[in-house]
């Protein structure tokens, strides 16, 4: 019995959003860091 | 980038889109209204929620309806504490912005804070002093110049100063520039032994925005601390915090410089720091200044490096450590902070003459940058020096690339590696895997007939004026007094 061949669903086709900007791909668009005077002057 | 004065949270925006939103924000009643007004695609409104919540959670932005707080507390104050720098770059356009430490490594357009060393001048003779301090310079930067380069710092969009000397608070005109720097959006946190706070300048401090104190104290017990210090240190330090802790100064700084004798004191030091509603800040004794001849008996043991290691893990969230212990890091989990070298990309040092240095730690001809003095000030010497411009350049590594925890503590202190003789590309002294040992027998650093290294440049300690029978020698006024030449009122 041959495999099902896969057919793609007409909505899902149909909504598909553009691909986003790569500079909005990215997980997070804030990094944050703790910063404590970089070398502890005394 | 924007930077919260009291959570010490740097933030970076990774599209100049955020930004917009950010601004847009107090002109709309809502997030998404923002979001929208600043062009933000609606598929993409989830991603700038998810970013708003982040810069919520770490009180980067706060409800425009909550009323102000009282200074000193954990929440913010109003208008929100924290400094915005717009325009550094985010990467060519349409490319992924490169993360916030490789950022870092290839330099900035501006510090994101530096150290500002205001005189020489101080009433102790610490034996571990980074700048030698003692007498005062007679060529140190005018009050006019001072504020000139404040001026600088605040159109580079620098976040703060960490001001220190010799002891700050004895220049005449301290709590003028304090003012100055602060009333110009540069904030400003201070280092002293504590001899000019007293109540007055206590209760001023508790209710000035952007000011941070830091006490030194490098003993939790007055005998492990005047050892370092000097006699009636501990005291002074002591006095100096109960009087913040009395006008309702919350969550200043007990900053102390971890040797071999205080290790032992870390639990005491925090309980002192608790004790005053403070915070501890525990930072990496250098071979710098006067700590150059004193170093090898001071820093810690291998042993004790890995008990420190130990203790910050468990102490993470509660003390500071001026991302200063970065070269422990191969131990285990990173410690908080960039655990990397700053020196010459995001950081620097103003001396109290103008020089411009890549970092505190390295006050040598061979990291002298320039100085606020000369044309184009400031400004020029962080853009266009070949020292930082050589700093900001790809490191390769050398003699640690092979090594498995490169990654991790990224070769260490340049400072620390400079004043022992050991070379910039190789490991640092203190490497936790034992290469610096090594690496300074196979110099000739160690042992018998060991070849000196680099000596600190400039000595400001306080002389021996020696004093013959019926001929005393000539001397300047502040050969003997730190302070000559001033006339210091009881006003601090």
């Amino acid at each position: 019995m041959p495999a099902p061949t896969p057919v793609a669903d007409p909505v899902t086709t149909a909504t598909r959003e553009p691909e986003p900007d790569p500079l909005v791909t990215d997980d997070l668009l804030v990094e944050e860091i703790s910063i404590d005077g970089m070398c502890g002057v005394y | 980038m924007l930077y919260h004065f009291n959570t010490r949270s740097l933030s970076f925006l990774k599209t100049p889109t955020l930004l917009s939103v950010l601004e847009n924000l107090a002109a709309h009643d809502t997030a998404r209204a923002a979001c929208v007004a600043a062009g933000v695609p609606e598929p993409d409104v989830p991603l700038y929620q998810r970013a708003l919540a982040t810069l919520a959670s770490s009180q980067m932005i706060v409800p425009v309806a909550l009323p102000p707080e009282p200074r000193r507390t954990a929440q913010p104050v109003s208008p929100p504490a924290f400094g915005l720098r717009a325009g550094e770059e985010t990467g060519p356009a349409g490319s992924h912005p490169v993360p916030l430490t490789e950022r870092f490594e290839h330099g900035l357009n501006a510090p994101i804070c530096l150290t500002w060393e205001l005189t020489y001048a101080c009433n102790l003779q610490c034996i571990h002093c980074l700048s030698s301090s003692g007498r005062r310079d007679p060529n140190e930067l005018t009050t006019a110049e001072c504020r000139t380069v404040i001026d600088t710092l605040q159109r580079m969009q620098v976040f703060y100063v960490n001001i220190g000397g010799g002891e700050p608070t004895v220049r005449p005109d301290f709590w003028e520039l304090l003012d100055y720097a602060t009333g110009h959006q540069v904030g400003v946190k201070f280092s002293t032994n504590g001899i000019k706070l007293d109540a007055d300048a206590a209760r001023r401090l508790a209710v000035s925005d952007y000011v941070d104190v830091q006490i030194s104290l490098d003993g939790a017990t007055e005998e492990v601390n005047d050892a370092i210090r000097g006699r009636g240190s501990y005291r002074t330090a002591r006095a100096a915090m109960a009087c913040l802790a009395a006008a309702g100064f919350r969550g200043f700084k007990v900053s102390v410089v971890v040797t071999r004798h205080n290790i032992s004191q870390l639990d005491a030091f925090k309980q002192i720091a608790d004790e005053h509603g403070a915070q501890l800040r525990l930072t990496r004794l250098r071979p710098s200044g006067r700590g150059a001849d004193v170093w090898p008996e001071l820093h810690p043991t291998s042993a004790q490096q890995r008990e420190l290691y130990d203790w910050l893990v468990a102490h993470a969230e509660q003390v500071l450590t001026g991302d200063s212990f970065f070269h422990l890091s191969p131990y285990g989990p990173p410690l908080p902070g960039l655990n990397m070298c700053g020196a010459g990309r995001v950081v620097c040092l103003i001396d109290p003459v103008g020089d411009v240095y890549a970092c505190p730690f390295a006050i040598h001809p061979d990291f002298l940058a320039g100085s606020v003095r000369q044309p184009g000030g400031f400004e020029s010497v962080w853009r266009s020096s070949r020292l930082f411009s050589g700093l900001r350049q790809p490191q390769t590594g050398g003699a640690c690339r092979s090594c498995g925890s490169y990654d991790s503590c990224r070769g260490g202190c340049m400072a620390a590696k400079f004043f022992t003789g050991l070379p910039l590309d190789g490991p640092d002294p203190e490497c936790v895997r034992g290469h610096g040992e090594a690496a300074l027998a196979a110099a000739g650093r160690t042992g018998a007939g060991a070849l000196a290294p680099p000596r600190p440049a400039g000595d400001h300690s306080h002389r021996k004026v020696a004093v013959t029978i019926g001929r005393r020698p000539p001397v300047r006024g502040c050969d003997e007094d730190p302070l000559a030449g001033w006339s210091l009122g009881s006003g601090s």
